[in-house]
């Protein structure tokens, strides 16, 4: 026992290690493979409008949550997001000094839901609640229907 | 005092090897059809409780805070319940806690579990749980631990592997009138005695698959129930029992843990004589052997006469007491949790005679859905009435 053997150093008392190696392959659902083609191919957000009590949500889902019905309508948001709220960032999970990196929860006018992104722009004070902002994608080429085929969100 | 409860509604998925559907797709098709077929909506639901295996397996950690949204559990007492492979049927009981304590009149339960993210192979979920000294540095998995209690258990009663094959026959052959099945298949005691050993005696047709999949059940209250339908199912004994994670200590040919939970749901049901008054039954069958292991801890048949049992029919869907007509984990396939809602789901259907071309011949009242699992320690039981 390090406490009883007075131990400071952790590695002085008597343990060993293992690792447990997992990898997961996930599957992006069948709302979540609309979602990420229409990412890809046309660099536009899918959402899904519930029939119901016609809230809109993005990213498309294949249900409402509320209603507990399939939602079947899809659209695409045409037009801007906006700064919902932001942050900077300094230091990355493991504590390393990492940044400063402007991160932003982007909302769409009348749509359940958000985009968490990098926001580019050149300093924090830069960005306001409400700011207009749209995407900057990756070529189409490059685009695989992953969030990182947008590099950041910038002004509108 | 304890008020009775009734399941009056059940859905399913495709139970498949992968799935497109994330984990709360599939526990929303599932929900949904087990709302459908009670004519309920998610407005009737005052409570919700989900069970899943470990996290490992959906690659999600707090699975049960993840998925609940396909469950209809936003803004509702949602609970998880977990007690390993036995967690399918330990779902309801769960719920049963809800209804049968009058906290609320209806309860949603839903058993999800998607395997195929992990990999190299969901087996690697389980790496974790051997004994870090003991058992992890020799490469332990649990395939060790069922071939070693499948020889014992042949050794004890002097059983031929030719016999248990007969269970992989039956389940796979149930298994192909099962609208979800991933497996269903007419096979032979010879193709499962030619195919792969894995870890002797085990062999590869003595297994059953990894799986996606989703099931529900919906819980009511006797006064909510008797609204609703003519055909409610009386959720009347419910019983579980955990053993020690020293499997070294178990006598391996008899699954006491079982025997335990059993005698605990045949109490509260006031079943005397379980193999009489059980017209049908849903032992968990991960492996052939467990299917006979699991009916003698079940009191349905004596100490390593299950075998002999299923070599003469009595097990069949027209024999005296069908076991796993659905097709069981060996034939529909084995998503952990919703494999034992799945045997729920069975139970249900055949005592409201609804299992279509699955239904047994003879006129079933009273039926039995059971699972097991974490370290090979835990037995979880389900007595249902007509
Ligand atoms: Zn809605």
């Amino acid at each position: 026992m390090p406490i009883l053997e007075k131990i400071t150093q952790p590695l002085q008392a008597r343990h060993w290690t293992d690792s447990i190696p997992l990898e997961f392959h996930y599957t992006a659902g069948v709302a979540g493979e609309s979602f990420r083609r229409e990412l890809k191919e046309n660099g536009r957000f899918l959402s899904s409008k519930c029939a119901e009590c016609k809230t809109t949500y993005i990213p498309a889902r294949m249900f409402c949550p509320s209603c507990f019905i399939e939602m079947k309508e899809t659209r695409t948001l045409e037009e801007p997001g906006y700064i919902y709220s932001y942050t900077t960032v300094n230091r990355n999970r493991t504590g390393e000094p990492n940044g400063p990196l402007t991160i932003g929860l982007i909302r769409f006018e009348g749509v359940k839901g958000g985009i968490v992104h990098k926001l580019d722009v050149k300093e924090h004070g830069s960005v306001s609640f409400g700011m207009k902002v749209v995407p900057i994608l990756k070529e189409a080429s490059e685009r695989t229907g992953a969030l990182t085929d947008i590099l950041a969100f910038r002004p509108a | 005092m304890k008020r009775r409860v009734a399941i009056v509604g059940a859905g399913i998925t495709l139970f498949r090897r992968r799935m497109l559907e994330t984990p709360k797709e599939l526990s929303f098709e599932a929900s949904k059809m087990a709302l459908d077929s009670a004519g309920l909506t998610l407005k009737d639901i005052q409570s919700v409780v989900s069970g899943s295996a470990p996290d490992a397996f959906d690659g999600v950690h707090m699975k049960g805070e993840y998925y609940l949204d396909g469950m209809g559990a936003i803004g509702k007492p949602h609970e998880r319940v977990y007690v390993g492979g036995g967690t399918g049927v330990f779902t309801p009981i769960g719920g049963w806690w809800n209804v049968a304590s009058g906290l609320y009149d209806t309860c949603l339960c839903v058993a999800e579990e998607k395997m195929s993210p992990l990999h190299p192979h969901p087996q690697y979920a389980f790496w974790s749980i051997f004994d870090q000294i003991l058992e992890r540095p020799l490469g332990t998995t649990l395939l060790w631990i069922f071939s070693l209690e499948m020889r014992r258990y042949m050794h004890k009663y002097g059983i031929k592997e030719e016999e248990i094959a007969e269970v992989a026959v039956k389940n796979k052959g149930n298994a192909v009138d099962h609208p979800s099945a991933q497996l269903g298949a007419k096979i032979t005691v010879d193709d499962v005695m030619r195919s792969e050993p894995i870890c002797e005696p085990v062999k590869r047709l003595d297994v059953s698959p990894p799986s996606d999949g989703a099931a529900a059940v919906i819980l009511a209250s006797e006064k909510v129930a008797k609204k609703l339908t003519d055909q409610p199912v009386w959720l009347d004994g419910v019983g579980w029992t955990l053993d020690s994670t020293h499997w070294t200590n178990r006598d391996l040919a008899y699954p006491e843990y079982v025997e335990k939970a059993a005698k605990m749901a045949y109490k509260m049901a006031g079943i005397k004589n379980p193999r009489k008054e059980i017209d049908v039954a849903e032992p968990y069958d991960p492996f052939d052997y467990k299917e006979l292991h699991h009916l003698e801890g079940l009191q349905l048949a004596g100490k390593g006469e299950a075998p002999k049992m299923t070599v003469d029919g009595v097990t069949q869907r027209d024999g005296d007491l069908p076991v796993c007509p659905s097709g069981g984990l060996l034939g529909v396939g084995n998503p952990i949790a919703a494999a034992g809602m799945m045997k729920i789901c069975e139970i249900f259907w055949q005592l409201r005679g609804e299992a279509g071309k699955r239904q047994v011949k003879k006129d079933a009242r009273t039926g039995l859905a059971q699972a097991w699992g974490d370290l090979m320690q835990v037995g979880t039981v389900a007595v249902m009435r007509s």
